[in-house]
């Protein structure tokens, strides 16, 4: 009984977390009279003060709207990709099950030389060869990642195959359609949702250390990680550059690992 | 157990490792493949992309031309495939675009400091989950399993390069210890391998202590329990050795996962590797060096896997019978 309520304490934390951050990154991005790209040589460099709240980066540029900005490129990124990821993976995962045969095999065969493969070498491989940028980053991220959800997808959707229900489902003349939308789909993906949101912790990881290493999110647009990678030249000086994309990228995967955590506790209960 | 002779016994672990070793074989031949149709996939000409990097301003038709022809870029794809292939089987990897030198000569300087820090990342990240998980188990509900989780959940919160540049500004910066610039020496190892270490010991501290709670609530830990065994000796003696099997495959993930990091801290620490050598390439689009450290990295990565099923084979009777006797 205590730890059911411990961990409805720590989802509720989490989503707290979250939505103070997006509440944080949304309403700056909207309101701020600054703008994010724009230099300004006089002010660079300065600490926090009345005028440029978390103050200034090396070219003069305020520091909160790029912390903002940057979120939302960073976290809303971040959503893309598991979107895609989710959506994508479904839809192959069960034509994949459901079809079978030579599909099946072949797919399969594919799926298993991608998951040879570490997803940040892949990640790698992909931006070398599509060339760096932003776009490109989510496109590689997608990627390495949906070898191994559409895995998982296609397992569950072979196993649903044999439930009682389903055959019943069949034999009372129920077209594979229906059966698909009303039973499989759901459950395949409330199932992983929970596997994407564990994920989505290490899905923001990755974009931002991508792009620390310059690979992403290309000068002079503001991202979390870019701006980190930017902070390097600047730490005696100015620290407060290295801190504010920091604890922002923190405290948007602890909030990410509660919920995913606190999501997977309740599921395992069913 | 088995109602087979023990000479079929061996036969069926014989088969199932080279079926084993057959599946890893598959499995490097199909990332080849996956490699080399990075190349096309690439934007521009490749003739015009080697003309460019050797030097030649703007390629003129007949130069192009001829480069096709001097790389057989007319021949059908599938004997591109393979004479690529014959080539890489004999250690050709072609020649990097950025410093005309052959790209198996700059991997191979560069690999040494790579599988040191990996090397020393995975032991790291083995000993401390291997460390708290038994605390954990020990003193399960208690306050030390409480810090325990709480630490792992900060393992898993924080990026490795942040870590990473954390630890340059204070620690280095700071206090002079260790170097900004690092020469490839196991000492100078040691922290940007903890950083490394860091981020992944969470996960794994998690999986080994729910196998060890697992262990310990088992019929033969109450057995021994019964028969008198102390708690420390059923732990160490009873449970460990259970837990830490399925825990192996994890492990061997856990390295994929090392070997991308090892790129991100390499390059944080200007660790003379692979790791960030491949980034350097990514960036200045060196593709045959990108294409050369996919397939060391997934070789190194396909085999440390191998090697890490053939072990929880040798240990565990149970995967010796077929992968139907153990699901």
């Amino acid at each position: 009984m205590r730890r059911e309520i411990l961990k409805n304490k720590s989802l509720a934390a989490g989503i707290a977390l979250g939505a103070i951050l997006l509440t944080f990154i949304l309403s700056v991005s909207i309101f701020s009279p600054f703008d994010a790209n724009k230099q300004e040589p006089a002010r660079k460099l300065n600490p926090p003060n009345r005028e440029n709240l978390l103050g200034t980066d090396q070219f003069g540029r305020d520091l909160m709207t790029r912390l903002a900005i940057g979120g939302v490129r960073s976290l809303g990124a971040a959503f893309v990709v598991v979107g895609l990821t989710l959506g994508a993976s479904i839809i192959l995962g069960i034509s994949i099950g459901l079809i079978g045969g030579v599909f099946d095999a072949v797919f399969s065969r594919i799926i298993d030389i991608l998951l040879a493969i570490p997803s940040l070498i892949l990640a790698l491989a992909i931006v070398g060869v599509l060339g760096v940028g932003f776009g490109n980053l989510l496109l590689a991220m997608v990627i390495s990642f949906l070898a191994f959800y559409t895995r998982l997808v296609r397992s569950y959707a072979l196993s649903t195959r044999q439930k009682p229900e389903i055959i019943t489902a069949r034999l009372a003349g129920i077209g594979w359609t229906r059966i698909i939308f009303t039973h499989l789909a759901p459950d395949v993906f409330r199932q992983m949702l929970v596997v994407a949101t564990l994920d989505l912790g290490g899905i923001i990881i990755g974009i931002a250390g991508l792009s620390f290493l310059g690979l992403g999110a290309q000068p002079p647009d503001a991202e979390w990680g870019a701006m980190l990678g930017e902070s390097r030249f600047y730490f005696t000086t100015a620290p407060h550059l290295l801190f504010a994309p920091a604890i922002a990228i923190l405290l948007a995967i602890v909030s990410a690992n509660l919920i995913g955590n606190a999501l997977r506790d309740s599921n395992e209960k069913f | 157990m088995s109602k087979l002779s023990p000479k079929s016994d061996v036969k069926i672990f014989f088969r199932l490792v080279a079926s084993r070793i057959g599946q890893a074989i598959l499995a490097i031949f199909g990332v080849s493949i996956l490699v080399f149709a990075l190349l096309p996939l690439a934007e521009g000409d490749t003739a015009e992309r080697v003309l460019l990097a050797r030097g030649v301003e703007n390629p003129s038709a007949p130069e192009i031309a001829a480069v096709r022809e001097e790389f057989g870029l007319e021949r059908p794809i599938v004997v591109q495939y393979f004479s690529w292939l014959g080539r890489a089987v004999r250690g050709d990897f072609s020649i990097s675009y950025q410093s005309k030198r052959p790209v198996l000569h700059e991997i191979s300087e560069k690999l040494p400091a790579t599988i040191l820090l990996a090397g020393l990342a995975f032991s790291m990240s083995l000993v401390l989950s291997i460390s708290f998980a038994l605390i954990s188990a020990k003193f399960y509900e208690e306050f030390p399993d409480r810090a325990v989780q709480f630490l792992t959940q900060i393992s898993s919160a924080v990026p490795s390069f942040l870590l990473g540049l954390i630890i340059l500004q204070f620690v280095i910066v700071g206090y002079g210890v260790g170097k900004v610039v690092s020469n490839v020496t196991f000492s100078d190892a040691l922290l940007p391998a903890f950083c490394l270490a860091f981020a992944r010991f969470g996960s794994w501290t998690q999986i080994l202590r729910a196998n060890l709670l697992d262990a310990l609530n088992s019929r033969y830990a109450l057995t021994a329990k019964a028969r008198g065994a102390s708690e420390l000796r059923i732990l160490w003696r009873y449970a460990l050795p259970n837990a830490i099997l399925p825990f192996l495959t994890v492990a061997g993930v856990g390295i994929g996962s090392l070997l991308g990091g090892a790129a991100i801290i390499e390059t944080v620490f200007s660790w003379n590797g692979i790791g960030r050598y491949a980034v350097q390439s990514v960036a200045a689009r060196d593709l045959p060096v990108v294409q050369g450290f996919v397939i060391f990295a997934t070789l190194i990565y396909i085999l440390a896997n191998l090697a890490v099923d053939l072990i929880a084979m040798r240990l565990d009777p149970r995967l010796r019978e077929g992968q139907n006797r153990l699901r």
